[in-house]
Protein backbone atom coordinates (compact mmCIF):
# COMPACT_ATOMS: atom_id res chain seq x y z
CA UNK A 1 0.00 0.00 0.00
CA UNK A 2 1.69 3.15 -0.90
CA UNK A 3 2.39 5.76 2.22
CA UNK A 4 1.29 8.96 0.97
CA UNK A 5 2.62 12.09 2.54
CA UNK A 6 0.99 15.23 3.17
CA UNK A 7 2.54 16.88 0.26
CA UNK A 8 1.60 14.20 -2.38
CA UNK A 9 -1.80 13.76 -0.42
CA UNK A 10 -2.40 17.61 -0.85
CA UNK A 11 -1.51 17.22 -4.55
CA UNK A 12 -3.22 14.53 -5.19
CA UNK A 13 -6.98 15.70 -3.82
CA UNK A 14 -5.70 19.38 -6.08
CA UNK A 15 -5.97 17.36 -8.72
CA UNK A 16 -9.45 15.75 -8.28
CA UNK A 17 -10.70 19.15 -7.49
CA UNK A 18 -9.39 20.08 -10.95
CA UNK A 19 -10.85 17.45 -12.61
CA UNK A 20 -13.85 18.41 -11.11
CA UNK A 21 -13.81 22.19 -11.77
CA UNK A 22 -13.86 21.12 -15.39
CA UNK A 23 -11.47 24.64 -17.44
CA UNK A 24 -11.96 26.89 -14.99
CA UNK A 25 -8.78 27.60 -12.43
CA UNK A 26 -8.57 25.51 -9.36
CA UNK A 27 -8.26 28.19 -7.36
CA UNK A 28 -11.90 29.08 -8.15
CA UNK A 29 -13.31 25.88 -6.96
CA UNK A 30 -14.98 26.21 -3.65
CA UNK A 31 -13.22 23.33 -1.76
CA UNK A 32 -9.90 25.28 -2.64
CA UNK A 33 -10.09 27.87 0.28
CA UNK A 34 -11.43 25.31 2.39
CA UNK A 35 -8.69 22.42 1.75
CA UNK A 36 -5.69 24.97 1.79
CA UNK A 37 -6.68 26.13 5.38
CA UNK A 38 -7.29 23.20 6.94
CA UNK A 39 -3.72 21.75 5.60
CA UNK A 40 -1.76 25.18 6.67
CA UNK A 41 -3.81 25.42 10.20
CA UNK A 42 -3.11 21.60 11.23
CA UNK A 43 0.77 21.84 10.64
CA UNK A 44 2.36 21.04 13.49
CA UNK A 45 2.88 24.56 15.15
CA UNK A 46 3.17 25.94 18.14
CA UNK A 47 -0.39 26.37 18.66
CA UNK A 48 -2.22 23.46 20.26
CA UNK A 49 -5.49 22.65 17.89
CA UNK A 50 -8.09 20.38 19.38
CA UNK A 51 -8.28 18.62 15.83
CA UNK A 52 -4.93 16.90 15.44
CA UNK A 53 -2.79 16.50 12.21
CA UNK A 54 -4.34 12.93 11.96
CA UNK A 55 -7.55 13.76 11.82
CA UNK A 56 -7.25 16.30 8.94
CA UNK A 57 -4.83 14.10 7.36
CA UNK A 58 -7.99 11.09 7.70
CA UNK A 59 -10.77 13.44 6.73
CA UNK A 60 -8.27 14.12 3.07
CA UNK A 61 -7.76 11.09 2.31
CA UNK A 62 -11.29 9.99 3.03
CA UNK A 63 -12.40 13.01 0.78
CA UNK A 64 -9.57 12.16 -2.00
CA UNK A 65 -11.21 8.63 -2.13
CA UNK A 66 -14.67 10.00 -2.74
CA UNK A 67 -13.66 12.05 -5.48
CA UNK A 68 -11.13 9.77 -6.69
CA UNK A 69 -14.04 6.97 -6.87
CA UNK A 70 -16.75 8.81 -8.23
CA UNK A 71 -14.32 9.85 -11.01
CA UNK A 72 -13.25 5.71 -11.87
CA UNK A 73 -16.95 5.10 -11.84
CA UNK A 74 -18.26 7.68 -14.40
CA UNK A 75 -15.29 7.29 -16.40
CA UNK A 76 -15.72 3.51 -16.49
CA UNK A 77 -19.71 3.72 -16.92
CA UNK A 78 -19.10 6.88 -19.65
CA UNK A 79 -16.96 3.80 -21.69
CA UNK A 80 -19.20 0.61 -21.61
CA UNK A 81 -22.29 2.19 -21.21
CA UNK A 82 -23.58 3.98 -24.90
CA UNK A 83 -27.19 3.99 -23.89
CA UNK A 84 -30.10 2.38 -24.80
CA UNK A 85 -30.24 1.88 -28.56
CA UNK A 86 -33.21 2.87 -30.54
CA UNK A 87 -36.39 0.06 -31.49
CA UNK A 88 -35.00 -0.08 -35.22
CA UNK A 89 -31.61 -0.93 -33.84
CA UNK A 90 -33.50 -3.89 -31.28
CA UNK A 91 -35.14 -5.05 -34.21
CA UNK A 92 -32.55 -5.49 -36.09
CA UNK A 93 -30.95 -7.95 -33.47
CA UNK A 94 -33.26 -10.29 -34.03
CA UNK A 95 -33.03 -9.86 -37.92
CA UNK A 96 -36.21 -8.17 -37.97
CA UNK A 97 -37.52 -4.66 -39.29
CA UNK A 98 -39.56 -2.55 -38.63
CA UNK A 99 -43.07 -1.90 -40.82
CA UNK A 100 -43.32 0.50 -43.30
CA UNK A 101 -47.37 0.61 -42.78
CA UNK A 102 -48.92 1.18 -39.56
CA UNK A 103 -51.43 -1.59 -38.89
CA UNK A 104 -54.73 -1.40 -40.09
CA UNK A 105 -58.12 -2.22 -37.57
CA UNK B 1 -39.57 50.38 -21.62
CA UNK B 2 -35.40 49.11 -21.78
CA UNK B 3 -35.66 48.51 -17.86
CA UNK B 4 -39.01 46.95 -17.51
CA UNK B 5 -37.71 44.45 -20.57
CA UNK B 6 -34.35 43.89 -18.17
CA UNK B 7 -36.15 43.12 -14.97
CA UNK B 8 -38.93 40.56 -16.80
CA UNK B 9 -35.94 39.10 -18.28
CA UNK B 10 -34.05 38.72 -14.64
CA UNK B 11 -37.56 37.51 -12.99
CA UNK B 12 -38.03 35.06 -15.73
CA UNK B 13 -34.29 33.85 -15.13
CA UNK B 14 -34.93 33.18 -11.91
CA UNK B 15 -37.85 31.80 -11.89
CA UNK B 16 -36.84 29.10 -14.67
CA UNK B 17 -34.12 28.35 -12.36
CA UNK B 18 -36.23 27.58 -9.37
CA UNK B 19 -38.65 25.76 -11.77
CA UNK B 20 -35.57 23.57 -13.00
CA UNK B 21 -35.03 22.82 -9.43
CA UNK B 22 -38.09 21.62 -8.92
CA UNK B 23 -37.94 18.96 -11.79
CA UNK B 24 -34.17 18.05 -10.48
CA UNK B 25 -35.73 17.31 -6.88
CA UNK B 26 -38.44 15.17 -7.90
CA UNK B 27 -36.48 12.13 -8.57
CA UNK B 28 -38.27 9.94 -10.57
CA UNK B 29 -40.25 12.61 -11.75
CA UNK B 30 -39.64 12.14 -15.93
CA UNK B 31 -37.55 10.53 -18.22
CA UNK B 32 -35.58 13.03 -19.35
CA UNK B 33 -32.40 14.06 -17.89
CA UNK B 34 -32.31 17.90 -16.45
CA UNK B 35 -29.44 20.15 -18.00
CA UNK B 36 -27.47 22.03 -15.68
CA UNK B 37 -29.14 25.62 -15.51
CA UNK B 38 -27.03 27.55 -12.84
CA UNK B 39 -24.11 29.08 -13.67
CA UNK B 40 -22.84 29.95 -10.51
CA UNK B 41 -22.95 27.66 -6.94
CA UNK B 42 -22.38 29.51 -3.61
CA UNK B 43 -22.75 29.19 0.00
CA UNK B 44 -24.61 31.60 2.41
CA UNK B 45 -24.76 31.88 6.68
CA UNK B 46 -28.31 32.23 7.40
CA UNK B 47 -29.70 31.73 10.98
CA UNK B 48 -30.49 28.04 10.86
CA UNK B 49 -27.21 27.02 8.94
CA UNK B 50 -25.24 27.23 5.83
CA UNK B 51 -27.48 26.68 2.75
CA UNK B 52 -26.51 26.36 -0.85
CA UNK B 53 -27.35 28.93 -3.37
CA UNK B 54 -27.32 27.82 -7.19
CA UNK B 55 -27.69 31.27 -9.25
CA UNK B 56 -29.84 33.18 -6.86
CA UNK B 57 -32.07 30.40 -6.16
CA UNK B 58 -31.88 28.89 -2.62
CA UNK B 59 -31.24 25.19 -2.72
CA UNK B 60 -34.45 22.65 -1.40
CA UNK B 61 -34.41 19.18 -0.33
CA UNK B 62 -36.80 16.63 -2.24
CA UNK B 63 -39.66 17.14 -0.04
CA UNK B 64 -39.33 21.12 -0.48
CA UNK B 65 -37.71 22.31 2.77
CA UNK B 66 -34.82 24.78 2.39
CA UNK B 67 -31.30 22.99 2.24
CA UNK B 68 -29.44 24.03 5.82
CA UNK B 69 -26.69 22.46 7.11
CA UNK B 70 -24.91 23.37 10.45
CA UNK B 71 -21.36 23.56 9.70
CA UNK B 72 -19.18 25.33 7.01
CA UNK B 73 -17.67 22.42 5.33
CA UNK B 74 -20.38 20.52 4.48
CA UNK B 75 -22.25 23.22 2.97
CA UNK B 76 -19.07 23.76 0.97
CA UNK B 77 -18.82 20.23 -0.07
CA UNK B 78 -22.61 20.04 -0.76
CA UNK B 79 -22.18 23.00 -3.01
CA UNK B 80 -18.95 21.54 -4.82
CA UNK B 81 -21.02 18.48 -5.96
CA UNK B 82 -23.67 20.85 -7.61
CA UNK B 83 -20.90 22.66 -8.97
CA UNK B 84 -19.03 19.58 -10.20
CA UNK B 85 -22.25 18.38 -12.43
CA UNK B 86 -21.58 19.43 -16.07
CA UNK B 87 -23.81 18.86 -19.13
CA UNK B 88 -26.59 17.15 -17.29
CA UNK B 89 -27.53 16.87 -13.32
CA UNK B 90 -26.57 13.34 -12.66
CA UNK B 91 -28.20 13.23 -8.51
CA UNK B 92 -25.95 9.50 -8.10
CA UNK B 93 -22.90 11.51 -8.12
CA UNK B 94 -23.78 14.07 -5.36
CA UNK B 95 -23.70 11.52 -2.48
CA UNK B 96 -22.88 14.13 0.58
CA UNK B 97 -26.34 16.35 -0.82
CA UNK B 98 -27.67 12.88 -0.94
CA UNK B 99 -27.19 12.36 2.88
CA UNK B 100 -27.94 16.09 3.76
CA UNK B 101 -31.20 15.48 1.86
CA UNK B 102 -31.89 12.44 4.19
CA UNK B 103 -30.91 13.83 7.38
CA UNK B 104 -32.93 16.87 7.11
CA UNK B 105 -36.36 15.47 5.35
CA UNK B 106 -35.90 12.12 7.57
CA UNK B 107 -38.35 10.65 4.81
CA UNK B 108 -38.66 7.29 6.68
CA UNK B 109 -39.14 8.82 10.05
CA UNK B 110 -37.20 7.30 11.66
CA UNK B 111 -35.91 8.30 15.82
CA UNK B 112 -32.52 8.20 16.99
CA UNK B 113 -33.22 4.81 19.05
CA UNK B 114 -34.58 3.27 16.20
CA UNK B 115 -31.67 3.96 14.12
CA UNK B 116 -29.00 2.82 16.57
CA UNK B 117 -31.45 -0.16 16.94
CA UNK B 118 -30.68 -0.58 13.01
CA UNK B 119 -27.25 -0.62 13.44
CA UNK B 120 -26.36 -2.83 16.50
CA UNK B 121 -28.46 -5.39 14.59
CA UNK B 122 -25.28 -5.47 11.98
CA UNK B 123 -23.50 -6.61 14.59
CA UNK B 124 -25.20 -9.90 15.01
CA UNK B 125 -24.33 -10.95 11.49
CA UNK B 126 -21.35 -8.48 11.28
CA UNK B 127 -18.65 -9.82 8.14
CA UNK B 128 -15.98 -9.97 10.40
CA UNK B 129 -17.33 -12.43 12.64
CA UNK B 130 -17.92 -15.29 10.25
CA UNK B 131 -14.93 -16.78 9.45
CA UNK B 132 -14.33 -19.70 7.03
CA UNK B 133 -12.51 -23.19 7.79
CA UNK B 134 -10.67 -23.30 4.70
CA UNK B 135 -8.83 -23.04 2.64
CA UNK B 136 -5.55 -22.56 4.88
CA UNK B 137 -4.64 -19.52 3.39
CA UNK B 138 -7.85 -17.85 3.44
CA UNK B 139 -8.52 -18.32 7.16
CA UNK B 140 -4.59 -17.28 7.95
CA UNK B 141 -5.66 -14.16 5.82
CA UNK B 142 -8.49 -13.67 7.90
CA UNK B 143 -6.97 -13.87 11.17
CA UNK B 144 -4.26 -11.71 10.03
CA UNK B 145 -6.44 -8.99 9.05
CA UNK B 146 -9.53 -9.25 11.07
CA UNK B 147 -8.13 -10.15 14.20
CA UNK B 148 -6.49 -7.11 14.92
CA UNK B 149 -9.52 -5.20 14.51
CA UNK B 150 -11.36 -6.89 16.90
CA UNK B 151 -8.78 -6.49 19.42
CA UNK B 152 -8.55 -2.90 18.56
CA UNK B 153 -12.50 -3.24 19.19
CA UNK B 154 -11.68 -3.88 22.60
CA UNK B 155 -8.96 -1.71 23.56
CA UNK B 156 -10.39 1.35 22.23
CA UNK B 157 -13.93 1.42 23.38
CA UNK B 158 -14.11 0.18 26.93
CA UNK B 159 -11.17 2.42 28.09
CA UNK B 160 -13.50 5.32 26.92
CA UNK B 161 -16.52 4.51 28.90
CA UNK B 162 -15.26 3.54 32.17
CA UNK B 163 -14.76 7.66 32.39
CA UNK B 164 -18.27 7.52 32.51
CA UNK B 165 -18.38 5.48 35.88
CA UNK B 166 -15.38 7.35 37.50
CA UNK B 167 -17.36 10.49 36.80
CA UNK B 168 -20.68 8.72 38.94
CA UNK B 169 -18.86 7.89 41.85
CA UNK B 170 -17.06 11.34 42.12
CA UNK B 171 -20.15 13.26 41.59
CA UNK B 172 -22.82 10.57 43.21
CA UNK B 173 -25.76 12.86 43.22
CA UNK B 174 -25.11 14.89 39.80
CA UNK B 175 -28.31 14.13 37.25
CA UNK B 176 -26.21 14.90 34.55
CA UNK B 177 -23.36 12.74 34.83
CA UNK B 178 -25.79 9.64 35.54
CA UNK B 179 -26.73 9.92 31.72
CA UNK B 180 -23.03 10.52 30.77
CA UNK B 181 -22.23 9.23 27.60
CA UNK B 182 -19.35 8.84 26.10
CA UNK B 183 -17.49 9.23 22.14
CA UNK B 184 -14.11 10.33 21.38
CA UNK B 185 -14.24 14.15 21.61
CA UNK B 186 -16.89 14.08 24.14
CA UNK B 187 -14.69 11.94 26.22
CA UNK B 188 -11.85 14.20 25.91
CA UNK B 189 -13.35 17.45 26.51
CA UNK B 190 -14.40 15.69 30.08
CA UNK B 191 -11.43 14.41 30.93
CA UNK B 192 -9.16 17.29 30.22
CA UNK B 193 -12.38 19.89 31.69
CA UNK B 194 -13.47 17.84 34.58
CA UNK B 195 -11.28 14.94 35.48
CA UNK B 196 -8.19 16.38 34.83
CA UNK B 197 -8.44 18.97 37.82
CA UNK B 198 -9.96 17.04 40.09
CA UNK B 199 -7.45 14.39 39.76
CA UNK B 200 -4.58 17.37 39.66
CA UNK B 201 -5.15 18.88 42.80
CA UNK B 202 -5.15 15.91 44.70
CA UNK B 203 -1.98 14.60 43.60
CA UNK B 204 -0.73 17.84 44.40
CA UNK B 205 -2.12 17.90 47.81
CA UNK B 206 -1.15 14.58 48.77
CA UNK B 207 2.03 14.45 47.57
CA UNK B 208 4.08 16.41 49.25
CA UNK B 209 3.70 14.64 52.48
CA UNK B 210 3.72 11.28 51.30
CA UNK B 211 6.86 9.40 51.77
CA UNK B 212 8.11 8.55 48.15
CA UNK B 213 7.63 11.65 46.30
CA UNK B 214 10.15 13.24 44.94
CA UNK B 215 10.57 16.89 44.05
CA UNK B 216 12.56 19.18 41.51
CA UNK B 217 12.83 22.50 40.67
CA UNK B 218 9.73 24.47 39.32
CA UNK B 219 10.08 25.93 35.90
CA UNK B 220 6.69 26.96 35.99
CA UNK B 221 5.87 30.27 37.54
CA UNK B 222 1.88 29.38 37.62
CA UNK B 223 2.08 25.92 39.16
CA UNK B 224 3.90 27.58 42.33
CA UNK B 225 1.86 30.34 43.03
CA UNK B 226 -1.35 27.59 42.93
CA UNK B 227 0.35 25.68 45.68
CA UNK B 228 0.59 28.41 47.86
CA UNK B 229 3.30 26.83 50.09
CA UNK B 230 5.96 28.60 51.97
CA UNK B 231 9.11 30.74 50.04
CA UNK B 232 11.05 27.88 50.59
CA UNK B 233 9.18 25.13 49.31
CA UNK B 234 8.66 27.16 46.74
CA UNK B 235 12.27 26.72 45.10
CA UNK B 236 11.39 22.77 44.91
CA UNK B 237 7.36 22.63 43.63
CA UNK B 238 7.38 20.47 40.82
CA UNK B 239 6.30 16.61 41.99
CA UNK B 240 6.85 13.90 40.50
CA UNK B 241 4.69 10.74 40.27
CA UNK B 242 6.23 8.53 42.36
CA UNK B 243 3.57 6.15 42.93
CA UNK B 244 3.43 5.64 39.61
CA UNK B 245 6.87 5.15 38.92
CA UNK B 246 7.32 2.62 41.85
CA UNK B 247 4.83 0.17 40.16
CA UNK B 248 7.22 0.39 36.95
CA UNK B 249 10.38 -0.77 38.20
CA UNK B 250 9.36 -2.27 42.03
CA UNK B 251 13.30 -3.00 42.51
CA UNK B 252 13.88 0.90 42.35
CA UNK B 253 14.51 1.72 45.88
CA UNK B 254 12.41 4.78 46.71
CA UNK B 255 14.68 5.89 50.07
CA UNK B 256 18.14 5.81 48.10
CA UNK B 257 16.97 7.58 45.73
CA UNK B 258 15.38 10.11 47.58
CA UNK B 259 18.34 10.25 49.73
CA UNK B 260 20.49 10.99 46.77
CA UNK B 261 18.74 13.64 45.90
CA UNK B 262 18.84 15.55 49.32
CA UNK B 263 22.29 15.41 49.00
CA UNK B 264 22.33 16.96 46.12
CA UNK B 265 20.00 19.83 47.33
CA UNK B 266 21.90 19.98 49.74
CA UNK B 267 25.01 20.80 47.97
CA UNK B 268 24.12 22.71 44.79
CA UNK B 269 23.10 26.20 44.90
CA UNK B 270 19.38 25.67 43.24
CA UNK B 271 18.01 29.43 42.80
CA UNK B 272 14.68 29.24 40.36
CA UNK B 273 16.03 32.56 38.58
CA UNK B 274 17.63 30.60 36.16
CA UNK B 275 15.85 27.78 35.26
CA UNK B 276 17.76 26.67 32.49
CA UNK B 277 21.21 26.45 34.53
CA UNK B 278 18.69 24.34 37.14
CA UNK B 279 18.22 21.81 34.10
CA UNK B 280 21.16 21.78 32.94
CA UNK B 281 22.76 21.60 36.35
CA UNK B 282 20.80 18.30 36.83
CA UNK B 283 20.73 16.86 33.58
CA UNK B 284 24.69 17.24 33.03
CA UNK B 285 25.63 16.08 36.84
CA UNK B 286 23.16 14.11 37.96
CA UNK B 287 21.36 12.23 35.89
CA UNK B 288 24.79 11.47 34.14
CA UNK B 289 25.65 9.11 37.69
CA UNK B 290 26.18 5.35 36.47
CA UNK B 291 25.75 2.43 38.42
CA UNK B 292 29.08 -0.24 38.42
CA UNK B 293 27.44 -1.79 35.44
CA UNK B 294 27.51 0.97 33.16
CA UNK B 295 23.61 1.36 33.37
CA UNK B 296 21.65 5.01 34.03
CA UNK B 297 21.02 5.62 37.54
CA UNK B 298 17.82 7.55 37.47
CA UNK B 299 16.00 6.13 33.79
CA UNK B 300 12.75 7.28 35.13
CA UNK B 301 13.49 10.67 36.50
CA UNK B 302 15.52 11.81 33.63
CA UNK B 303 11.65 10.30 31.90
CA UNK B 304 10.03 12.57 34.03
CA UNK B 305 12.28 15.53 33.72
CA UNK B 306 11.80 15.09 29.90
CA UNK B 307 7.92 14.76 30.31
CA UNK B 308 7.35 18.33 31.87
CA UNK B 309 9.80 19.56 29.69
CA UNK B 310 9.01 18.76 25.98
CA UNK B 311 5.54 19.11 23.99
CA UNK B 312 3.77 15.82 23.94
CA UNK B 313 3.59 13.74 20.98
CA UNK B 314 0.37 13.61 20.55
CA UNK B 315 -2.77 16.39 20.12
CA UNK B 316 -4.87 15.02 22.32
CA UNK B 317 -6.56 16.92 24.78
CA UNK B 318 -6.82 14.54 27.87
CA UNK B 319 -2.93 13.08 27.67
CA UNK B 320 -1.78 16.75 27.59
CA UNK B 321 -3.99 18.08 30.20
CA UNK B 322 -2.96 15.72 32.80
CA UNK B 323 0.48 16.37 32.11
CA UNK B 324 1.56 18.23 35.53
CA UNK B 325 3.24 21.07 33.53
CA UNK B 326 0.61 22.16 31.71
CA UNK B 327 1.96 24.64 29.35
CA UNK B 328 5.05 22.76 27.68
CA UNK B 329 8.43 24.27 26.34
CA UNK B 330 8.99 26.68 28.67
CA UNK B 331 10.10 30.19 27.17
CA UNK B 332 13.80 29.18 27.98
CA UNK B 333 14.32 25.43 26.29
CA UNK B 334 15.65 26.55 23.26
CA UNK B 335 18.86 28.25 25.04
CA UNK B 336 19.11 24.86 26.96
CA UNK B 337 22.87 23.54 26.43
CA UNK B 338 23.54 20.74 23.64
CA UNK B 339 24.82 18.27 26.33
CA UNK B 340 21.44 18.54 27.73
CA UNK B 341 19.22 18.45 24.71
CA UNK B 342 21.77 15.92 23.26
CA UNK B 343 20.51 13.62 26.79
CA UNK B 344 16.90 15.13 26.26
CA UNK B 345 16.46 13.14 22.97
CA UNK B 346 18.42 10.37 23.92
CA UNK B 347 16.08 9.91 26.58
CA UNK B 348 13.08 6.95 25.44
CA UNK B 349 11.12 4.92 27.76
CA UNK B 350 11.37 1.26 25.22
CA UNK B 351 13.08 0.01 28.33
CA UNK B 352 11.18 0.27 30.60
CA UNK B 353 9.27 -2.87 31.07
CA UNK B 354 5.25 -2.58 30.34
CA UNK B 355 2.74 -2.02 33.26
CA UNK B 356 0.17 -4.69 33.18
CA UNK B 357 -3.17 -2.90 32.77
CA UNK B 358 -5.79 -4.45 34.44
CA UNK B 359 -8.55 -3.34 31.79
CA UNK B 360 -12.28 -4.68 31.66
CA UNK B 361 -12.46 -6.29 28.66
CA UNK B 362 -16.37 -5.43 28.40
CA UNK B 363 -16.69 -5.26 24.88
CA UNK B 364 -16.16 -9.35 23.18
CA UNK B 365 -17.05 -10.26 20.16
CA UNK B 366 -16.06 -14.11 19.21
CA UNK B 367 -15.33 -15.04 15.45
CA UNK B 368 -17.52 -17.97 14.46
CA UNK B 369 -17.14 -20.73 11.81
CA UNK B 370 -19.94 -21.91 10.10
CA UNK B 371 -23.74 -20.26 10.16
CA UNK B 372 -24.41 -19.84 13.41
CA UNK B 373 -24.61 -16.66 15.11
CA UNK B 374 -21.82 -15.64 17.11
CA UNK B 375 -22.92 -14.78 20.89
CA UNK B 376 -22.43 -10.96 21.77
CA UNK B 377 -23.05 -10.06 25.50
CA UNK B 378 -25.23 -7.90 26.71
CA UNK B 379 -22.34 -5.71 28.20
CA UNK B 380 -21.12 -5.19 24.49
CA UNK B 381 -24.16 -4.09 23.19
CA UNK B 382 -24.56 -1.64 26.37
CA UNK B 383 -21.24 -0.15 25.54
CA UNK B 384 -21.54 0.36 21.98
CA UNK B 385 -24.89 1.71 22.34
CA UNK B 386 -23.63 4.46 24.69
CA UNK B 387 -20.96 4.71 21.90
CA UNK B 388 -23.75 5.71 19.08
CA UNK B 389 -25.46 7.67 21.11
CA UNK B 390 -23.04 10.18 21.06
CA UNK B 391 -23.44 10.70 17.99
CA UNK B 392 -25.56 13.19 16.99
CA UNK B 393 -28.50 12.89 14.81
CA UNK B 394 -26.98 13.57 11.53
CA UNK B 395 -23.73 12.01 12.43
CA UNK B 396 -25.92 8.96 13.04
CA UNK B 397 -27.07 9.17 9.22
CA UNK B 398 -23.94 9.01 7.84
CA UNK B 399 -22.92 6.25 10.37
CA UNK B 400 -26.07 4.03 9.37
CA UNK B 401 -25.22 4.35 5.44
CA UNK B 402 -21.60 3.22 6.66
CA UNK B 403 -22.93 0.18 7.75
CA UNK B 404 -25.13 -0.90 5.33
CA UNK B 405 -22.85 -0.77 2.93
CA UNK B 406 -20.01 -2.18 4.76
CA UNK B 407 -22.46 -4.82 5.90
CA UNK B 408 -20.26 -4.71 8.97
CA UNK B 409 -20.31 -2.37 12.60
CA UNK B 410 -16.45 -3.19 13.58
CA UNK B 411 -15.33 -2.20 10.07
CA UNK B 412 -17.52 1.03 10.30
CA UNK B 413 -16.55 1.66 14.34
CA UNK B 414 -12.95 1.62 12.80
CA UNK B 415 -13.17 3.55 9.70
CA UNK B 416 -14.95 6.15 11.90
CA UNK B 417 -12.38 5.90 14.63
CA UNK B 418 -9.66 6.87 12.25
CA UNK B 419 -8.14 3.50 12.91
CA UNK B 420 -8.38 2.72 8.84
CA UNK B 421 -8.26 4.42 6.09
CA UNK B 422 -10.18 3.53 3.34
CA UNK B 423 -7.42 3.35 0.42
CA UNK B 424 -5.62 0.81 1.89
CA UNK B 425 -8.78 -1.56 0.89
CA UNK B 426 -8.04 -3.81 -1.82
CA UNK B 427 -10.32 -5.40 -4.40
CA UNK B 428 -12.35 -8.64 -4.72
CA UNK B 429 -10.87 -10.46 -7.84
CA UNK B 430 -14.20 -11.29 -9.79
CA UNK B 431 -15.92 -7.82 -8.40
CA UNK B 432 -16.36 -5.59 -11.10
CA UNK B 433 -13.99 -2.47 -10.76
CA UNK B 434 -17.22 -0.41 -11.06
CA UNK B 435 -19.05 -1.86 -8.16
CA UNK B 436 -15.12 -1.00 -6.13
CA UNK B 437 -15.64 2.13 -7.09
CA UNK B 438 -19.68 2.91 -6.47
CA UNK B 439 -18.96 1.29 -2.90
CA UNK B 440 -15.46 3.20 -2.15
CA UNK B 441 -17.63 6.15 -2.59
CA UNK B 442 -20.70 5.96 -0.58
CA UNK B 443 -18.47 4.76 2.47
CA UNK B 444 -15.82 7.68 2.11
CA UNK B 445 -19.03 9.97 1.73
CA UNK B 446 -20.22 8.12 4.87
CA UNK B 447 -17.54 8.84 6.70
CA UNK B 448 -16.92 12.07 5.75
CA UNK B 449 -20.38 13.13 6.62
CA UNK B 450 -20.06 11.68 10.16
CA UNK B 451 -17.08 13.28 10.71
CA UNK B 452 -18.34 16.82 9.37
CA UNK B 453 -21.42 16.43 11.30
CA UNK B 454 -19.18 16.38 14.37
CA UNK B 455 -15.86 18.06 15.02
CA UNK B 456 -15.23 21.12 16.73
CA UNK B 457 -12.02 22.82 16.42
CA UNK B 458 -10.57 25.20 18.92
CA UNK B 459 -7.46 26.76 19.21
CA UNK B 460 -5.54 27.54 22.49
CA UNK B 461 -2.68 29.59 22.36
CA UNK B 462 0.31 28.53 24.33
CA UNK B 463 0.75 30.85 27.37
CA UNK B 464 4.81 31.30 28.16
CA UNK B 465 4.96 31.60 32.50
CA UNK B 466 6.38 34.57 33.46
CA UNK B 467 9.80 33.83 34.33
CA UNK B 468 10.79 37.34 35.79
CA UNK B 469 8.78 37.37 39.19
CA UNK B 470 10.39 35.93 42.20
Amino acid sequence: MRKLSNLQLLRRLLQELRHISHKKPVKDNLMYPLVMSQFHENQLTEKRICRGENEMRHMALTYLCLLESLRKRQNISQFYNKGEISVEEAAKLVGLSLPLKPPQH
Amino acid sequence: MFSVLRFNKQYNLSRNVFYNLCIANLKYSTGKEVKRFYKNVTISQAQGGFEVNLDRVKLKTPMGTLFQVPTEPLALAAASEWDAQQKFIRRDTMLLNLLCNTAIDNPTGKSKDVVIDGILQYLDTDTICYRLSEPEELVELQKKDWDPMIEWLKHSLCTVDHVGDIFQKIFPDSKIVASFSLSRTSASYKISEGLVPYFKKTIVEDLPFSIHSIVLPSHSHTYANSLNTTKRERKTTVTAMWNFLHKLQPQLDASSVQDKWKLFQADADVSTQDIKKVVEDYWNVVFQLKSVEGINCYPFLQLVVKASLILAQTNAEPERSLFINAHPIPKNRASLGQPTNVGLCAVKPQNIPKLKLSVRYDVIVQPTTGIDVPHIPETTKKVLRQHLESYNDWALIGYQQAVENLKSLILALSLIDRHLTILKWGKVEWQHDLDCYELRARISAATLFVHLNSGETRTSFKKYPDMEQT
